[in-house]
């Protein structure tokens, strides 16, 4: 892999890894430790491994928390 | 009577509601009785002296119109002084004994608490100030110890995806901030039909039985929780009541502008909305917001049709709120206007321009009540006049405006013509043309003593009560803060005429109105504002030439309105600064008691942490929605998964947003890439991947240097 690929690759990973922290700090050597891994593979898809992998651990919003519905009508007059 | 009730929740205290009621009326009638003689004698004697004044003496067609619209204005004024009169000697008296919050004073705290949902419909609002004012209240609510009666809707019909986009992710934040998962809640319409009314009525069908009462908030209001549980419990108590209306107050100002009507909100109100509440009693109107309603009937009585008429009565009820109060009375409930109800409050617009548009809205929602005024079925008589109230509020500004110019015709006519001693043809005598200058004299200083008397009450009771006129920074400050608000209405008066009559000549003729969500925060460019103002500004010069040339006195008498006009434009930007705003505010001019430190924590609670984290590379809510990780995955879970053509229409335009970026995409191509699960993982996806001459790839690469970068070094 080519220098500046991987600087590309390191910063996106460490960047998305930071992003997808929930205001915990997360080790920066444990992402780097992950994208060596992936690198090492050496089939192209280091990146979007990583995403996969570090966008797993995206804290869910709770989007779904609505109270069940509760049918009525509405007249109109 | 309560045969009428359907649906009410039999609770104690239901039969002394019921004698307290027939009370009630009885003391309406006393003073409605009293208020319209009143205004009818002062009506009388005004247009008595107008004939009187009028050359011909209401001889022929020009002279009867100028009478008729006199008398008609007259009486209108006449109605608000006298409604501040009554006002001002309710306050005198320590408060109205009918109203419901002395009725149930020191019962209130005893009183068991309801299911209450508190609703926010929002639709292309400031969403950090929206959402800010509903994180007030709810901390407010926490604080009282009865949140858990309550649960809060933000009610979105917002089109742009960059607005809601933008409301999801504070909503997320305000509910992980509050830890309120599983009691704020966030509902976008896909389909917004009939507006609020109909945001509120989805909101109803899905979720109404679920709750015993609903308070309504607008986008700028804010509301404490000691207000909502006394609201509730005075509901509780009052089981005919279907909606109880506070007063809310302005606050928050901090252009000149909004200062001035702020301060005027606060000087004034007080005398107008406890001589309104002392008169409607159980017949008030629903202003739309700052109000608790009871869920059951209005969903039996109060859902409206869309209007099937022609032109203006075609489409759905603009100002709804005066129609649901209405037909909440039409079906036997009572409606309150509750003036003692403390911690209500609104904003108001930054600028003149930001208040006629808002007004543009109302002047047509109400004409549209013309047909409810005459037409609708079973509506009690105070209602109507509440409708003949709202319609009069912009109908005033054309009456206004057709008594200038035919005035202006009356004095051509003396000027320009041989004067016409048998204006009605069939007479055998002469008449006499007279001009009573005196009486001219008379009439108009009665008139300035009819618009200035409530602005001196309201004076006199702040004046006489220490703890108010010290909020307001001392006497002299209070008085030249009254002068100066003065001023600043009589400069503006002319330019709300000259609009509001436009609005209502383009209601009458149906023109279309924009339903669009009102600028809160913004100043008022020099040049678009110039060029606004120019043709009322060039018809005030032509007609003050004109007058001139006619008679030089008339053109003296023209110079309140044609100053005004003139000065349109650098009024309306200057008084838009928020520097001049502040700085009147640290010369203590124009401040309310809400402006003393710690005088509301609700208040300061509001200028609290911001809720809406501001890309510090300019990205937009969209462009955060596909690179943000935690973002995308929000919008994701509030967007829809496309099935058939549509999605084969969001394959296509996602790919072209990956290779032409965002900019290239008009707005609904957006909200189609915005509202689809799928394209949203898509493209998040390949934007991380994306190489750096792509346009998402550059985005990625530059928040990720943002990101990388440690936080000392990134300002």
């Amino acid at each position: 892999m080519r220098h500046d690929e991987l600087a590309r690759l390191t910063l996106r990973s460490l960047a998305y890894a930071e992003l997808c922290t929930d205001e915990i700090e997360r080790d920066g050597r444990e992402v780097l430790e992950l994208l060596a891994h992936s690198v090492e593979r050496d089939d192209g898809r280091a990146l979007e491994r990583m995403i996969d992998d570090l966008g797993g651990h995206a804290p869910a919003p709770q989007v779904g928390a609505r109270p069940p519905f509760l049918r009525g009508s509405v007249r109109y007059v | 009577m309560s045969e009428q009730v359907q649906g009410g929740l039999p609770l104690p205290g239901w039969g002394a509601a019921i004698d307290k009621t027939s009370s009630w009326r009885l003391t309406a009638w006393w003073r409605r009785g009293l208020f319209s003689a009143l205004v009818l004698a002062q009506t009388l004697a005004g247009a008595w002296t107008m004939l009187a004044i009028l050359p011909y003496h209401g001889s022929g067609v020009l002279e009867l119109s100028l009478l008729a619209i006199y008398t008609l204005l007259f009486a209108w004024i006449s109605a608000g002084m006298w409604m501040a009169v009554f006002g001002f000697a309710v306050r005198a008296a320590g408060g109205d004994p009918r109203s419901l919050l002395r009725r149930h004073r020191g019962r209130l705290d005893g009183t068991q608490l309801a299911p209450t949902a508190v609703l926010m419909p929002i639709y292309h609002e400031d969403v950090e100030r929206s959402l800010r004012g509903l994180r007030a209240t709810y901390r407010s609510l926490q604080q009282s110890g009865q949140l858990a009666y309550f649960e809060f809707f933000i009610l979105s019909d917002s089109r742009d995806p960059e607005r809601w986009l933008a409301e999801q992710a504070a909503w997320q934040k305000l509910c992980r901030e509050l830890n309120a998962h599983s009691r704020l809640h966030y509902r976008r319409r896909r389909v917004n039909l009939k507006a609020k009314t109909g945001n509120i009525g989805d909101f109803l069908r899905r979720w109404g039985r679920r709750f015993r009462y609903f308070v309504v908030l607008d986008a700028d209001s804010l509301m404490s929780g000691e207000a909502l549980v006394k609201m509730v419990r005075l509901m509780e108590r009052e089981p005919r009541c279907g909606i109880l209306q506070t007063a809310p107050t302005l606050v928050n100002a901090r252009s000149p502008f909004a200062r001035l009507q702020q301060f005027s909100n606060h000087l004034y109100g007080p005398l107008f909305t406890a001589g309104l509440a002392s008169l409607q009693l159980g017949e008030a109107a629903y202003w739309g917001h700052n109000a608790i309603i009871r869920t059951e009937p209005f969903m039996r009585h109060c859902g409206l049709r869309a209007m099937r008429g022609l032109g203006l009565f075609r489409g759905p009820v603009l100002s709804h709120d005066f129609v649901e109060a209405a037909y909440m009375a039409r079906a036997g409930y009572e409606v309150w206007l509750e003036p003692g109800l403390d911690g209500s409050y609104e904003e108001s617009p930054p600028s003149l321009d930001d208040e006629l548009a808002r007004d543009r809205r109302w002047a047509k929602g109400n004409l549209q009540h013309l047909r409810l005024l005459f037409g609708a079925r079973g509506v009690r008589f105070a209602h109507r006049l509440a409708f003949l109230n709202g319609i009069l509020s912009y109908a005033a500004s054309p009456l206004w405006l057709a008594f200038l110019a035919l005035s202006t015709a009356e004095v051509a006519r003396f000027t320009l013509w041989p004067i016409d001693y048998f204006p009605s043809r069939y007479s055998l005598f002469p008449v006499w043309p007279q001009w009573n200058p005196g009486w001219a004299v008379g009439l108009a200083s009665s008139t300035a003593l009819i618009l200035l008397l409530p602005k001196l009450l309201a004076l006199v009771d702040a004046g006489l009560r220490t703890w108010r006129r010290r909020a307001y920074g001392g006497l002299a400050r209070l008085l030249g803060g009254a002068l100066l608000e003065t001023l600043g209405s009589a400069l503006l008066a002319p330019v709300r005429m000259l609009a509001h009559s436009r609005y209502v000549v383009g209601a009458l003729l149906a023109i279309q109105v924009q339903w669009a969500g009102q600028n809160r925060s913004e100043e008022l460019a020099w040049g678009a504002t110039l060029l606004k103002h120019l043709p009322a500004a060039l018809v005030a010069l032509a007609w003050a030439g004109f007058g001139y040339h006619l008679k030089p006195m008339f053109f003296y008498w023209s110079l309140p309105v044609v100053v005004p006009l003139l000065l349109a434009a650098p009024t309306s930007v200057l008084l838009s600064r928020f520097a001049l705003g502040d700085r009147l505010r640290r010369a203590g001019l124009w401040t309310i008691p809400q402006e003393a430190p710690g005088a509301d924590p609700l208040l300061a609670d509001l200028q609290c942490d911001a809720l809406l984290e501001r890309s510090r590379i300019g990205l937009g809510a969209f462009e955060m929605a596909i690179l943000h990780p935690r973002r995308n995955v929000l919008a994701r879970g509030m967007a829809r998964s496309e099935r058939g053509p549509r999605a084969d229409r969001v394959r296509q335009l996602r790919e072209r947003c990956l290779d032409e970026g965002p900019q290239a995409l008009q707005r609904d191509e957006l909200a189609l890439l915005a509202d689809s699960r799928e394209a949203l993982a898509w493209l998040h996806r390949s934007a991380w991947l994306a190489a750096p001459d792509n346009p998402w790839g550059a985005r990625a690469e530059a928040l990720a240097l943002t990101v990388c970068t440690p936080r000392d070094n990134r300002e």
